[in-house]
C-alpha cells in the first residue's frame, strides 16, 4: 500500500473519532422546548454523514486504482527539519508569549532571528539579514500595532 | 446615481489610498509564490476593526482585485503560479516568456485581467439588484436548501476526490457548531470549557486554515529556488489592433469567467480552466497551446479576473460566497456588524454600491499599477522564502490575538493550522472546509426556523418549487460523479474482456 493511502486511512480515522466524540457529547442535550428540532441533530447528523464518507474514503483506499489515476507525486523531496524547526520555534513563541515570560517586541525579535537564521543554515550573510529583519520585524510590528493601530499585543 | 456617489466617495484622500494599499499589496502577496491573497485578506481583517466599513470593504475588495491578477507575473516569469488561479497562465506566459518575449507575455495578461475585470463588473452592476430582489422572496426552507445545493457544488468541483470535498465542507458546518446554541441557549460542544462558550471565531480558523497551513506547506519545500527569465518591458503595452484581435477571446473568457464566479464556491481555479480549454478547443491554432500561445494567456487571465466580479453577485444578492476570498468577505461585513444578503441593499446600500466602485477603480488602478511597476514587483519575488514566512507567521499570531485580545484565539489558530495542513496532505480542499464553516450556522438557523413555522414538517422542501428544485440539482450532483466513474469501469471492464 502506498503512502498517499496509508494517509488517508489513518485520516479517515482521526476523523471518525473526532465525530463520535461529537456525537457522544451531544448525546446529554435536552431536546427542543419550544421549537422541534432541538440543539442535538444537526450536529449529530453532520457527524454521522462525515463518518459515512470517511468509511467510503477508507473502503476506497483499499480498492485497486484505475491505471489512469495517478497518484500525485512531488518531484522536489520535503525538508521536515525545516518545518519542524518552524513548527517547534512557534509553539515556544506562543508559549512564552502566553505566559507573558518576555515582552513582545523582544521576544518576536529573537523569534524572526532564531527561525530565519536556522532556516538559512546559520550562513553569515543570511544571519546579517535576519538581524536586521529580526529587530525592524520585532520591534516595528510593535510600535504598528500599539501606536498606529492602537491594538493591544500578547505580553507588550 | 448612488453608484456615481459612491465612486466619488472612494475618490476622496482616505478611501482613495485604501484602495491603492490594497490593490498593490494584492498584486505583490500574488506575485510571491506561497502568499495567496487569502492569506493577505485573512490577516488584514484584524486591521479594518478600526476603520470605518466603507474603508475596510474598499481595501479588502482591491487586496482581492490585486492578488488575483498578481498571480500572472510569477506564472509568467517564473513557471509557479502567485495564486492557483493563474495555473493556466503558466501554460503559455512562460514559454513566450522564455523565448524572448516576457514584457509581450505580460502585456497580454494584464491587458487580459483589465478586460475580464470590467465585463464582470457589467455582470455586477446589472445582475446583482435584481438577484437580490428575487432572494428576498426565499423563506428558510428555499434558504437551506440553497445552501446545501451550493455546498454540493463546491464539493463537486473541488479539486480531488468529491468525497473528499464532502467530507470537507461537513467538517468545516461541524467546526462551526461549539458554543452557546442561539435557538435554544443551550451550551454545544462546549466540554464544559468556558472559552468554547462564544464558539470558534472566523478570523483564527480562516488564518490557521488558509495562512499557517500555507506557511507549513511552503517551509517544507522550503529550497525550492525558481528558474527566473530576465524581465523586459518591450510589448507590455498592447495596441489596438491587438486588442481587436484578441476580442472575442477576451469576451468569451470573461463571460466564462463571470458565470463560474457566480456559481457557488467555485472561484477563479476553475474558471481559468474552463476558459482556457474553451479558447483551445476553438482555436485555429491549439497546437500553438501549451508552447507560448497569446490566446492561451489571453483565456487564462481574462477568465480568472472576470471570476471575482462574478463571486461578488452572490455574496451581495444572497450571501452566499462565490470563493473562498468571498466567504473570508463576509467574514468581514459580520465583523462589522452588517449581515450580507438580499436586505443587504436596504440596510447598507452605501456598502454595495462601495463594493462595485471599488471593485471598477481597483480593476482600473491594477492596469496602471501592473503596467508601470511590473517591472519593479517581479523583483520582488526572489526574496527567499525563508525571509518572510517567519514574519508573516508573527502577523498570524498577532491577527488573531487582535480579535479578542485573548492568546485563546492564537491557539485556536495554531489547531487549525495543523488541521489545515493535515487535510490538505491528504487531499482534502481546504476551500469547503472554509465555505462550510461559514454557512453553516445560516443553514442551522433556516433549517431550524422553517421546521418551527411547520411545526416540524420538512415537507416543504419537496412540496415547494424552489426548495424541490435546488433539492434536485443537489442530488443530481451527488449521483453524476457516481454514475460517470460507474459507466467508465464499465466500459474499462468491457475493453479488458475483449482484449483477453
Amino acid at each position: 500500500m502506498d503512502r498517499v493511502r496509508k494517509f488517508e486511512i489513518w485520516a479517515s480515522i482521526l476523523i471518525i473519532a473526532v465525530c463520535a466524540v461529537v456525537i457522544y457529547e451531544t448525546l446529554d442535550l435536552p431536546p427542543g422546548s419550544f421549537e422541534p428540532l432541538g440543539s442535538a441533530p444537526v450536529p449529530q447528523a453532520t457527524a454521522g454523514i462525515i463518518i459515512i464518507l470517511s468509511i467510503v474514503v477508507i473502503v476506497n483506499a483499499f480498492r485497486p486504482r484505475r491505471a489512469d489515476i495517478s497518484e500525485d507525486t512531488d518531484d522536489v523531496p520535503d525538508e521536515p527539519v525545516s518545518a519542524f524547526l518552524l513548527c517547534a520555534a512557534t509553539l515556544l513563541y506562543v508559549l512564552t508569549l502566553h505566559f507573558r515570560l518576555l515582552g513582545f517586541g523582544t521576544l518576536t525579535a529573537i523569534y524572526l532571528f532564531a527561525l530565519i537564521s536556522a532556516l538559512e543554515r546559520f550562513q553569515l550573510k543570511s544571519t546579517i539579514i535576519a538581524a536586521v529583519i529580526a529587530v525592524i520585524g520585532g520591534y516595528g510590528i510593535q510600535y504598528l500595532f500599539t501606536q498606529v493601530f492602537v491594538v493591544d499585543l500578547p505580553a507588550s | 446615481m448612488e453608484f456615481f456617489d459612491a465612486t466619488f466617495a472612494i475618490l476622496q484622500p482616505w478611501p482613495f489610498f485604501y484602495l491603492f494599499i490594497g490593490t498593490f499589496l494584492g498584486i505583490v502577496v500574488g506575485g510571491i509564490p506561497g502568499l495567496t491573497g487569502a492569506m493577505l485578506i485573512a490577516l488584514t481583517l484584524p486591521l479594518t476593526f478600526y476603520m470605518e466599513p466603507f474603508n475596510a470593504v474598499v481595501l479588502l475588495v482591491a487586496m482581492y482585485v490585486g492578488a488575483i491578477s498578481g498571480g500572472l507575473i510569477t506564472a509568467t516569469l517564473l513557471r509557479m503560479p502567485g495564486t492557483p488561479a493563474a495555473v493556466m497562465t503558466t501554460f503559455d506566459g512562460y514559454p513566450m516568456a522564455r523565448g524572448g518575449r516576457p514584457g509581450r507575455a505580460l502585456g497580454l495578461g494584464i491587458s487580459a485581467s483589465f478586460v475580464g475585470g470590467l465585463i464582470s463588473f457589467v455582470a455586477l452592476v446589472t445582475l446583482t439588484k435584481p438577484l437580490s430582489i428575487l432572494a428576498t422572496r426565499f423563506g428558510p426552507f428555499e434558504y437551506f436548501t440553497l445552501i446545501m445545493m451550493a455546498m454540493v457544488l463546491i464539493a463537486s468541483v473541488s479539486s480531488g476526490s468529491m468525497v473528499k470535498g464532502l467530507i470537507a465542507g461537513f467538517l468545516g458546518m461541524l467546526a462551526s457548531m461549539p458554543g452557546v446554541d442561539p435557538a435554544s441557549g443551550q451550551p454545544r460542544l462546549t466540554f464544559d470549557w468556558y472559552m468554547l462558550n462564544g464558539g470558534l471565531q472566523l478570523l483564527p480558523v480562516l488564518i490557521g486554515t488558509f495562512a499557517v497551513s500555507q506557511i507549513i506547506a511552503d517551509v517544507l519545500q522550503i529550497r525550492i529556488r525558481p528558474e527566473r527569465v530576465e524581465m523586459s518591458r518591450k510589448g507590455i503595452i498592447m495596441s489596438f489592433a491587438e486588442y481587436r484581435r484578441n476580442f472575442v477571446n477576451m469576451l468569451r473568457s470573461s463571460i466564462i469567467g463571470t458565470w463560474i464566479g457566480i456559481l457557488p464556491g467555485i472561484g477563479a481555479s476553475i474558471g481559468s480552466i474552463v476558459a482556457y480549454t474553451t479558447a483551445k478547443n476553438l482555436s485555429r491554432k491549439p497546437e500553438k497551446f501549451g508552447t507560448g500561445s497569446e490566446e492561451g494567456i489571453v483565456a487564462s487571465e481574462a477568465a480568472n479576473n472576470a471570476t471575482v466580479g462574478g463571486a461578488l453577485i452572490p455574496l451581495i444578492a444572497m450571501g452566499i460566497p462565490g470563493s473562498v476570498i468571498d466567504a473570508i468577505l463576509i467574514g468581514a461585513l459580520m465583523i462589522h456588524s452588517i449581515q450580507p444578503g438580499p436586505t443587504l441593499f436596504l440596510t447598507n446600500a452605501d456598502i454595495v454600491w462601495g463594493m462595485m466602485a471599488a471593485y471598477l477603480l481597483a480593476n482600473i488602478l491594477m492596469f496602471a499599477l501592473m503596467t508601470g511597476t511590473v517591472g519593479y514587483i517581479s523583483r520582488l519575488m526572489y526574496i527567499p522564502r525563508s525571509y518572510v514566512l517567519p514574519v508573516v507567521m508573527v502577523f498570524c499570531v498577532v491577527g488573531s490575538f487582535a480579535l479578542n485580545n485573548t492568546m485563546f484565539d492564537v491557539w485556536v489558530m495554531l489547531g487549525f493550522g495543523v488541521a489545515g495542513f493535515i487535510l490538505e496532505r491528504g487531499k482534502y480542499p481546504l476551500g469547503p472546509f472554509v465555505i462550510g464553516f461559514v454557512l453553516a450556522p445560516l443553514a442551522e438557523e433556516k433549517l431550524r426556523s422553517g421546521l418551527m413555522m411547520t411545526a416540524g414538517d420538512p415537507s416543504p422542501i419537496l412540496t415547494r418549487p424552489l426548495p424541490l428544485l435546488f433539492t434536485v440539482i443537489a442530488l443530481a450532483l451527488l449521483i453524476w460523479p457516481l454514475w460517470r466513474d460507474y459507466r467508465r469501469n464499465g466500459k474499462t471492464k468491457n475493453i479488458d474482456t475483449s482484449v483477453e
